[in-house]
């Protein structure tokens, strides 16, 4: 179990290989999971449903006609200019990793463990909002049905309803 | 005279500035503490919200305003101990910061507690949820209303 211990240390630095992340699914799949690690269940049985996001393929058609060769001294200039533009986007944009997360959106620690790795970071942290939500709406609940009921009951508005209906009886009897 | 008068002074500024953060502290004392689980979430988006808020009604989850982030600071522990000084502690860090309380649910030995106070960046609202076992103290901070 000590290796279950270090195969969650690496995924939580993002670390882990394919076969170990396999491995941890199937581990807090199965009805051996210790007690110290019933706290991390819910999270990798979430990740579990989750659908693998492809990348869409591109297809580069083929080169039909064959170019002139580019000189090199052009070769320099679109090098030196591509090299610019990089460097204007890296200064003035700030940082974001391939999933489009900016790296400091999300600090996450579970168990004094950083999630260094920020797509997990992101589906921990909206997962514990989402759950702690959840408590607060289940525990308003009465309050929010109780102003329905206190709505439904208005006197007034019950008083204003009764008279629109027998002035309306009046109005057809005449 | 002068010189204590701007002694006193400075000393009354620094002990305001100082209570004004006391649950930002308990957020940064315990968050790297492995008996806690520690998030943050530097700018909730409005979906964010609208996902996790669902159509409780707005005085609970002001839609209205914009998020500057939020936190959260559950700890899971049989520790009876630990769980009645961690309590102890944010109850102060709130009365400290001069948190006004808005709403207490009780429901058996489950206890959700809100909190508001405005500050110079906007509204600060805290949830502070007590389950036997479970205690979780939420930070959410909105820009004012213009």
């Amino acid at each position: 179990m000590n290796n279950i211990d270090n195969i969650l240390n690496n995924y939580f630095e993002g670390k882990t290989l394919p076969e170990e992340e396999s491995r941890l699914k199937e581990y807090f799949r199965s009805s051996t999971v210790l007690p110290q690690h019933e706290i991390y269940k819910p999270l990798f049985i979430a990740f579990d449903k989750e659908k693998q996001i492809a990348a869409p393929v591109f297809e580069i058609p083929a080169e039909k006609n064959r170019k002139k060769p580019f000189p090199i001294w052009k070769l320099w200039i679109a090098a030196a200019s591509i090299a610019a533009v990089t460097l204007l986007v890296v200064t003035l944009f700030p940082h974001k990793n391939k999933v489009g997360i900016p790296s400091g959106d999300y600090l996450v620690f579970i168990n004094g463990n950083e999630v260094t790795n920020p797509q997990k970071a992101q589906q921990y942290a909206d997962k514990m909002f989402m759950q702690a939500d959840e408590i607060i709406r289940t525990s308003y609940k009465p309050i929010v049905e109780a102003n329905v009921i206190q709505t439904e009951m208005d006197a007034d508005r019950i008083f204003d309803d009764l008279s629109q209906k027998i002035n309306y009886i009046e109005s057809v009897k005449q | 005279m002068k010189k204590i008068l701007s002694i006193l002074f400075l000393a009354t500024v620094f002990v305001a500035g100082a209570s004004a953060q006391q649950l930002e502290k308990l957020f940064d004392k315990y968050m790297e503490d492995e008996r806690f689980n520690y998030v943050y979430q530097k700018k909730a988006s409005m979906m964010d919200r609208l996902n996790d808020a669902g159509n409780v009604d707005v005085w609970v989850f002001d839609k209205s305003t914009t998020s500057l982030g939020r936190q959260m600071l559950t700890l899971n522990s049989a520790d009876k101990s630990l769980d009645e000084s961690f309590t102890r502690e944010v109850e102060n860090a709130l009365k400290a910061d001069k948190y006004e309380q808005v709403s207490i649910v009780r429901n058996g030995k489950n206890r959700v507690e809100t909190y508001e106070k405005n500050t110079d960046k906007g509204i600060a609202k805290v949830s502070f949820i007590k389950n036997p076992g479970n205690i979780m103290v939420t930070l959410n901070v909105y820009a004012p209303r213009k």
